[in-house]
């Protein structure tokens, strides 16, 4: 004997003949609504439910001109499918590909050569002042340059793949939104980023690193916990504003590094960043499906937050005279 | 009976239906004459899953568009409304497949829910209905168009959609409460 329970769900799920019951739930079901008068009290409203909104289903008015449309639409693509087996194999590759996209492709071979031989062709080291150096340098003295990159590589990862991502699969903004959101961000950047140079010189690149950082966390745990495309876009402009503060941590190398050692030590940073970001966008995407974005999001907010102590061990005597300036002065 | 779809239809639309019955092959069947049966029941699926008359009729010409590759596939012509509404279906899926998924939620439904006046002879508001189908999540709103709209039972919904029996009398149970939920709380007749 079924349970009322489960009488009310085959209720709520069955067609009015109950057609799609086995035999065993349809005598149930009879018997329940011949024995319950509330059971057949509810089962009559729901078939009255059905029955209206079944109807409502089917009122939808058809736009005038659709058959012809539709008809334009299928002979044009039939048009298309004859006419592209008939033509030499160059004109058929010209139909499937725009003129523009091909004219691009053969002006993008001279402009790659042109851009190889000039790379060639550059001064290996415009500042060197003669002394050899290797390509890279990992110096003890630079080490704290050499762990706020490898933090930085891994949280700018973790947004820079997934940020917009998220907005897009799981809030459903579409192509307009997001270039929008991405142009309003470039502009709000533009607008600012010439401010964060002079706050650099002002307080200097221990709390400039240090209060962006805190800032980035708070923004990751924002990103988080609200639910609302809005907000999320919010952050995604204060997010893109904030990580441009990491050129902090290229003034902290000029400053102590000597000018030799320079080029070495952003290059070894630069790879430090790249081996970061590789290594976090695989765990990141892999990581995205199985916990969700906002353990993500929580993951990066940690890692900024402990390169805050770093940060703050930062210690620059003085502004390391600019060769240039020297001269000059 | 559309069956489970089960082979790309090169069209960007994911899968395409098995072919609509069994039979021997019919009189040579064309694209003109499908759209000239089909395209309204088709545009009116389309416009209940998408709820917009523009994607409405994006999705109408995807699915004719597949027809007309697949024309051979349709072997029994009064079945090709279901095998459109099958392609419709996938392709409608495939443009929603990224959208974030609902959690399910109990089975419960509990009969004061239920408004007591029977009105099967009352017209529902068009636009009630059309926000009440916008305000449902994809999957429930799939589950609702094709019981009330192609009369499937929850059984034949589960084996085109290959979930769970009891995933769609969930769906389904919880998506009707949300209906009339939605009418009740705007003051329609249609209850």
């Amino acid at each position: 004997m079924m349970k009322r329970q489960e009488l009310r769900a085959l209720m709520h799920c069955c067609r009015p003949d109950l057609s799609d019951l086995t035999a065993e739930e349809a005598r149930a079901l009879t018997a329940g609504l011949a024995e319950d008068a509330e059971l057949r009290r509810e089962w009559e409203m729901l078939q009255s439910w059905d029955a209206t909104i079944g109807r409502a289903m089917h009122d939808v008015p058809v736009p005038d001109g659709l058959a012809d449309r539709l008809l334009a639409a299928v002979h044009r693509s039939a048009s298309d499918d004859e006419v592209r087996p008939l033509l030499e194999p160059a004109e058929a590759a010209a139909i499937a590909e725009p003129a523009t996209v091909t004219r691009r492709r053969w002006m993008a071979w001279p402009a790659g050569v042109a851009a190889a031989v000039l790379v060639t062709r550059l001064p290996v080291n415009a500042a060197s002042s003669g002394k050899a150096m290797p390509r890279m340098l990992l110096n003890r003295r630079y080490g704290l340059y050499y762990i706020l990159t490898f933090f930085e590589g891994s949280r700018m990862q973790v947004f820079g793949a997934f940020g917009t991502l998220i907005l897009v699969q799981n809030y459903g903004l579409d192509a307009r939104a997001i270039s929008l959101l991405l142009l309003t961000s470039s502009v709000v950047n533009l607008v600012v980023v010439p401010r964060f140079g002079k706050l650099i010189d002002r307080i200097g690149e221990r709390w400039t690193l240090s209060a962006s950082y805190v800032l980035l966390a708070l923004c990751f745990i924002g990103y988080a916990t609200v639910h609302n495309a809005l907000f999320l876009s919010a952050m995604v402009i204060g997010i893109n504003l904030l990580v441009t503060l990491h050129l902090a941590l290229t003034t902290y190398v000029n400053r102590i590094a000597p000018p030799e050692e320079l080029s070495p030590t952003l290059s070894a940073g630069m790879s430090i960043n790249h081996v970061s970001s590789v290594g976090m966008s695989l765990v990141a995407g892999s990581l995205l499906q199985i916990v969700g974005y906002e353990t993500l999001c929580y993951g990066a907010a940690a890692i900024i937050l402990v390169s805050v102590p770093f940060a703050l061990a930062m210690r620059v005597s003085a502004p390391a005279p600019q060769p240039g300036l020297a001269a000059a002065e | 009976m559309c069956a489970q779809a089960d082979q790309s239809d090169g069209s960007g639309c994911g899968k395409s239906p098995s072919p609509s019955g069994g039979g021997a092959a019919p009189a040579a069947l064309t694209i003109d004459q499908v759209i000239a049966s089909h395209h309204r029941a088709v545009y009116r699926y389309a416009y209940r899953l998408t709820g917009m008359a523009a994607d409405a009729e994006d999705l109408t010409q995807q699915a004719f568009l597949v027809a007309q590759r697949k024309l051979d596939q349709i072997r029994e012509p009064e079945k090709a409304d279901r095998w459109l509404f099958a392609v419709v279906r996938n392709c409608f899926l495939k443009s929603r497949r990224r959208r974030r998924p609902t959690v399910e939620t109990s089975l419960e439904v509990r009969i004061e829910d239920i408004a007591v006046e029977s009105v099967a002879d009352d017209p529902v508001d068009r636009e009630l209905l059309d926000r009440a189908l916008e305000e449902l999540p994809d999957e429930h709103r799939l589950v609702v168009v094709m019981f009330y709209f192609e009369d499937l039972s929850y059984k034949q919904i589960a084996q085109e959609m290959g979930v769970p029996i009891g995933t769609v009398m969930s769906r389904l149970a919880r998506a009707k409460q949300k209906l009339r939920r939605h009418f009740t709380a705007h003051g329609s007749t249609a209850r």
